[in-house]
């Protein structure tokens, strides 16, 4: 009888801290915190666990059962240094046996910069991503669903002034309310683009593809004006700002900059620098 | 005497030894970068390795956090050692668990005081740069 009860006592321990261990989420990389604990960004890089899922999954690749953000952080509270992308690319995670994709159309922020390798071009401090990346990972209805969750976030974007280098073959991202073709072989194939102020709302699907027949065409848009000049296929309607591609003139990289707040420095504060031994002396 | 009874304890339980030891990381040397990072590293004490499937286990907290480390004398037992070390971390909102060579770290934000993970960051940063 006593051995029947211990025996019962262990299994309810141990079917107990097996449930406790499945309560945690995997994450590999920093990543959005959940909004039900708090907010923010979590700035672990290391593969680490969390008693909470995503808020948003779209913005997240699964590696088999971890989830890797893929976003930009700006939108979510991240505070440190931020570096210019421009469309689709590899994200750099450590401890990931998969490649992981970032579908944000147009410019965006990474916390990282972009590794110094042939397949990226970084002109004037933007990083255009210029190898073909397999077709498994860019399928068109993630594409959609991750530029939509960040739909409302376009303030958020650096605004950026450059010609994409000619090896790279991503879509236009044209930010504004409205567009007016005025260019001679230009078609775009669009039912309409229906304004809700203050953005933009393109029925599905929310590209607007313009076929460039040469180089140096200009798309009017509203004030300032966007310029499309690459032959590259699709221009993408985001919402306002400004965003000039192709324009050989000045180059403008802006965009409400972070800075690097060391609040990990508290922690500084309480140490003794140095004078405790540590454990083994 | 208190103290210095745990400072022998510690000492008995990574060794005398400065010297890195052959196979990869040792305890001794998380302890040297935790100090390096700026780390603060409280009240560690031995504790059962078995449940670590470890050979040597220390407990405390670093800056705050509850933080195991471990060594062991096989890659075989580290794995089984992060189950292990899983199993530990419960349901703290947020945890880590980690390998560096023969050694181990889990650790777990248990009363929510690292909410955007930046202490573990270190920690972390600091464990798996040990070479």
């Amino acid at each position: 009888m006593r051995t029947r009860s211990i025996l019962l006592a262990l299994a309810l321990v141990v079917a107990f801290a097996a449930r406790a261990e499945a309560r945690h989420v995997r994450f590999l990389g920093p990543h959005p915190i959940a909004a039900k604990y708090g907010g923010g960004y979590c700035y672990i890089e290391a593969p680490h666990m969390h008693v909470y899922g995503p808020d948003r999954p779209n913005l997240y690749q699964q590696v088999g059962d971890d989830y890797v953000f893929t976003g930009d952080p700006t939108p979510f509270g991240y505070e440190g240094d931020r570096h210019p992308f421009y469309g689709h690319h590899p994200v750099m995670v450590d401890g990931s046996p998969e490649p992981v994709y970032c579908l944000i159309d147009g410019p965006h922020f990474h916390a990282y910069a972009a590794p110094s390798t042939p397949d990226y071009r970084v002109k004037n401090g933007v990083a255009f991503y210029v190898s073909p990346i397999p077709a498994a990972y860019v399928k068109p209805a993630r594409v959609r669903v991750v530029n939509a969750e960040y739909r409302p976030y376009v303030s958020f974007r650096p605004q950026v002034e450059v010609a994409p280098p000619p090896e790279w073959h991503g879509e236009v991202y044209v930010a504004g309310p409205s567009m007016e073709v005025s260019a001679p072989g230009v078609e775009v194939h669009a039912p309409g683009v229906e304004v809700r102020a203050p953005g933009v709302f393109v029925p599905p699907p929310p590209h607007v593809s313009v076929e460039v027949g040469a180089p140096g065409v200009i798309v009017a848009g509203p004030a300032p004006g966007v310029f499309v000049g690459p032959p590259h296929g699709r221009v993408v309607v985001g919402a306002p700002g400004a965003v000039v591609v192709g324009a050989p003139g000045p180059v403008i990289v802006g965009g409400p900059r972070g800075h690097w707040e060391r609040h990990e420095e508290k922690h500084w504060e309480h140490h003794d620098n140095g004078r405790h031994n540590g454990w083994h002396k | 005497m208190t103290r210095l009874f745990v400072v022998a304890a510690l000492v008995a339980a990574v060794g005398c030894s400065k010297k890195p030891t052959e196979g990869g990381v040792r305890l001794e040397q998380i302890s040297d970068a935790f100090n390096s990072a700026g780390l603060k590293a409280d009240n560690f004490q031995p504790t059962d390795p078995t449940r670590f499937n470890a050979t040597k286990c220390l407990a405390g907290q670093v800056d705050n956090i509850d933080t195991i480390v471990c060594e062991y004398g096989s890659p075989d037992a580290l794995a089984l050692g992060k189950k292990a070390g899983e199993q530990w971390a419960g349901n703290a909102t947020t945890a880590a668990v980690l390998g560096n060579g023969r050694t181990l770290l889990a650790v777990a934000d248990r009363a929510h005081t690292d909410p955007n993970g930046k202490t573990i960051h270190k920690i972390t940063q600091a464990f798996t740069k040990t070479r």
